[in-house]
């Protein structure tokens, strides 16, 4: 059933997943991470991506018995027309939390470092207005900028790699294993919520134009990617700030940048917000899509355009409910939780169901 | 095909509603009267008896015989040498045959002898006969082949294409010495009947394309055809993009150069510039003259020619930005001179980009305009105007004069009339953001347009090809441009029936060792 005007390449996937899963969470994930785990926050972020690969491979093991549908129609076929449309809710549910929780943690972010005086509503509004501009298009579309836009990523690394300063200080990292297992596992906790995004392959398998074998091996690659960079970016955090330092600073890899100055530009962390708010909107335009070729399945439409104004309109005025910082990171909490419902439980049950109900039906 | 939304349109009743008179001529027939005397009336009649319908009369085959013609179109030395002389030596036999002219014909439709003689053929008239032939002897009145005077090259050839459909293709046949280069007339314009040409390679442009491109020809329904513009406007598919969707040269080895891309050229009657498409936003950033120089220099200026597109759409828009959102991110000693600068400046910075591009514009348009005697004055104005005159009055700071200035210039860089305006024009919205947002501004403002460039794709070819979708091969002709031998295939954008376009021709390296 693979729309020839429709389809993305393996490439194109990984991209996908790639620049959802690096999003807001990049800058202030050192600092989460070292708030429960101490220095030893790359060891939970190597554990969390392994989980995340574990995670995968569930859902590939998912979706692949259903080419040519997305989650939404798997969840028909597996579970019946009425618990398959709740579950379809609650996965177009979800990603509206996401979408909301991207936008205002963009926001904080935005203008703690640069537009301290712009009023929320009109970051939030030029946010949602340029992902909107592009997710009411085919996939295809879409995932021709996101690979264009991946392009930026290396910029990223080669820009904290320049700034790296002399005095970095590898015995921070010293005493390996010093918070504990314990501590550790719940690091990679909280490194999850910044992992999410390979979720994606739920609704991006119906588009892929490639072997079962490639998509999981190019979602893997996407998530190694991924995880490489948050143990560089968790670990350059790390011996660059003491551990007493890095308490007091929720964007170390921005402080980091901020230091240090070239002859013709002298704030790098500027050109680091650039990069990264294009990364903040893909992440943004993924969950959107997400949520809106939802939408447009239960209104059985093979195009989102409508699906996507709607959902953008209650995504906004979510987002723009007055909240404080600690509200901000109490609801992030409950998100990272409820998370393992959509990328583990879900997917799990609605896998083993369909296991006994392909069993049955051989049977017959 | 996706459903887009147009501008609406006055929904036709057309084909009744329009009774002109050229409908009529185009659609009638007219079988011939009896006497020649009643057919030549009716000629004269179709031409509301206009002055320049002539004619003459004659015995041939001891019948009389009539030649009707517009003396105003065709080459009476070549009627009277070719046609009345050889017919009036003979006295007898088969008109057809005694006639010494490349092309005859006849019809028995008097409404297709009018359409004849329109286009500059004479007609022959025989008491008797229910036919008349129509003889090819039309006058050609054309400027020379010149060099296009807006698109120079160092290297090159220095041919143009000139206002005559015929000399053009003759152009482009000579640099393309193959059968398979097929061509096709279609006639547009319901009153001025423009003459189209279709061009491209058979064995080569895509089919699927030929087909759309056809297709949206045969729907123009108009009066008029004037320019290329027309037809451009008629057949793009994104009417509210600020890109150019086709490419408009005057340049025959641009149009080879295309054609043998497996893209399709359109010709018109009485337009020295010819429209390519498909085409991708890097086709407007290639010159012949990368071509003619070592591939080094071809790449260092395509490089900067492209470095010149984002100079022109960001370098005011990151002024702004820095002026009145960042001045922290340029070194302290450089803060100081901007600063000092802007001391006596009455505008905000946004204000001052702005009077500075208009007034640009303004000397640019109003040169174009005037007689090049005149023109020096503006030249003159303009160099008051945009220099120091206007930073002494403290108008304008220096620095955004500078800026404007490069802004200027890199504009200019870009090989087509139509991409140059477009990116100044894209200047301004990005002023705008930045001016209100700062450097989120312009990263935003950079983002939306990428994401218009991914979305294009015009006649359904990628616009941003090789960028999105990405295709790693093609880069060798677009960023930068590798020698000849190294580009062994053809760009995959415009869908060619067949990649491969170069086979290993520097084999003599094998031969010598």
């Amino acid at each position: 059933m693979k729309n020839k005007s429709e389809s993305i390449t393996k490439y194109q996937l990984l991209f996908m997943i790639l620049q959802t899963q690096i999003g807001v969470g990049v800058l202030g994930l050192p600092y989460s991470v070292h708030k429960v785990s101490k220095s030893d926050g790359w060891i939970s972020v190597i554990i969390a991506g392994l989980v995340v690969q574990l995670m995968i491979f569930i859902i590939w093991s998912l979706v692949r018995k259903y080419p040519g549908e997305t989650i939404y129609g798997i969840a028909e076929q597996i579970t019946g027309k009425f618990f398959g449309k709740f579950i379809g809710a609650i996965y177009i549910l979800y990603a509206i939390v996401i979408s909301t929780l991207i936008l205002v943690l963009f926001q904080d972010i935005l203008k703690l470092w640069v537009l301290p005086n712009t009023p929320k509503w009109v970051i939030m509004f030029l946010m949602v207005f340029a992902s909107l501009y592009l997710v009411k298009e085919r996939v295809r579309v879409i995932a021709r900028f996101y690979l264009f836009v991946t392009s930026m990523i290396p910029f990223l690394i080669i820009l904290t790699f320049i700034s790296f300063p002399e005095v970095a200080e590898y015995r921070y990292l010293f005493p390996i294993g010093q918070a504990g297992a314990m501590k550790i596992l719940l690091g990679a906790h909280s490194v999850l919520i910044s992992m999410l995004g390979f979720e994606m392959l739920l609704l991006l398998s119906k588009y892929v134009d490639a072997s079962d074998r490639s998509i999981f091996k190019f979602v893997s690659i996407a998530n190694g990617t991924t995880t490489a960079i948050y143990i560089f970016l968790t670990m350059i955090s790390y011996v660059v700030f003491s551990p007493k330092e890095i308490e007091i600073v929720p964007q170390p890899v921005l402080y980091m940048l901020k230091a240090i100055t070239f002859k013709i530009v002298e704030r790098i962390d500027l050109l680091f917000l650039s990069i990264w708010i294009v990364i903040v909107t893909t992440s943004l335009m993924s969950y959107l899509l997400f949520a809106s070729k939802g939408l447009a399945h239960f209104l059985k439409k093979e195009e989102h355009k409508k699906a996507a104004y709607v959902l953008a309109i209650p995504v906004y005025l979510l987002a723009l409910i007055p909240q404080d910082k600690f509200q901000v990171e109490q609801i992030s909490t409950y998100i990272g939780y409820a998370s393992y419902l959509f990328i583990a439980i879900l997917p799990i049950v609605l896998w083993m169901l369909s296991s006994i109900t392909s069993r049955n039906s051989k049977r017959r | 095909m996706k459903r887009r939304r147009y501008p609406k349109q006055i929904k036709s009743k057309s084909k009744q509603s329009m009774n002109s008179y050229q409908t009529q001529l185009n659609t009638t027939k007219q079988p011939f009267f009896e006497e020649l005397d009643q057919n030549i009336k009716f000629i004269k009649d179709s031409f509301f008896n206009a002055d320049d319908v002539e004619f003459r009369t004659f015995t041939f085959n001891e019948k009389k015989c009539a030649i009707l013609y517009l003396s105003t179109l065709v080459n009476k030395e070549v009627m009277n040498e070719f046609v009345i002389k050889p017919l009036q030596d003979a006295q007898s036999g088969n008109i057809a045959e005694t006639i010494n002219t490349a092309q005859v014909d006849h019809s028995y439709d008097l409404m297709k002898i009018v359409r004849g003689m329109i286009e500059g053929q004479c007609a022959i008239f025989t008491e008797g006969n229910e036919y008349a032939y129509l003889v090819n002897v039309f006058l050609t009145k054309f400027r020379n082949i010149s060099e296009p005077t807006n698109e120079y090259v160092i290297r090159g050839s220095h041919e143009g294409f000139i206002e005559s459909l015929q000399t053009n293709i003759y152009l482009l046949r000579k640099r393309i010495e193959n059968p398979n280069l097929f061509m096709k007339y279609v006639t547009i314009g319901k009153t001025t009947n423009t003459k189209i040409a279709i061009m491209y390679i058979k064995d080569l442009a895509d089919p699927q394309l030929v087909k759309t491109i056809e297709d949206r020809l045969n729907y123009i329904d108009t009066d008029a055809i004037q320019t290329p513009g027309y037809i451009e406007e008629f057949i793009e598919d994104y009417p509210l993009s600020p890109f150019p969707q086709v490419l408009n040269t005057e340049r025959p080895d641009r149009a080879t150069a295309n054609l043998m891309e497996g893209r399709i050229v359109l010709l018109m009657e009485g337009s020295p510039t010819v429209i390519v498409l498909p085409i991708t936003f890097f086709s407007f950033y290639q010159s012949p003259d990368d071509y003619n120089s070592r591939w080094l220099v071809g790449t260092f200026l395509r490089a900067i020619r492209l470095a010149s597109f984002l100079i022109a759409i960001g370098l005011p828009a990151i002024y702004i930005a820095l002026v009145s959102f960042n001045l922290e991110v340029i070194p302290v000693e450089l803060v100081f001179s901007v600063k000092n600068s802007l001391e006596f400046i009455p505008f905000p910075p946004l204000l001052e980009a702005f009077i500075m591009q208009l007034t640009l514009e303004l000397l640019k348009e109003a040169s174009v305009r005037l007689p090049s005697p005149i023109s020096q004055t503006i030249g003159i104005v303009g160099g008051l105007v945009v220099g120091t005159a206007v930073v002494q009055a403290n108008l304008i700071s220096n620095v955004m004069l500078i800026v404007v200035a490069i802004t200027a210039v890199a504009s200019f860089v870009v090989p087509s009339n139509e991409m140059t305006t477009t990116v100044r024009i894209l200047g301004f919205p990005l002023m705008i953001m930045a001016s209100l947002f700062g450097f989120v501004g312009i990263v935003f403002g950079l983002m939306i347009l990428l994401m218009h460039m991914c979305k294009l794709e015009p006649f359904g070819h990628p616009y941003f090809a090789p960028f999105a979708p990405f295709h790693l091969q093609d880069f060798k002709d677009t960023v930068i441009r590798l020698p000849r031998w190294l580009m062994n295939t053809r760009p995959l954008d415009a869908k060619p029936q067949h990649l491969r376009q170069e086979w290993p021709s520097r084999g003599w390296k094998k031969d010598e060792e």
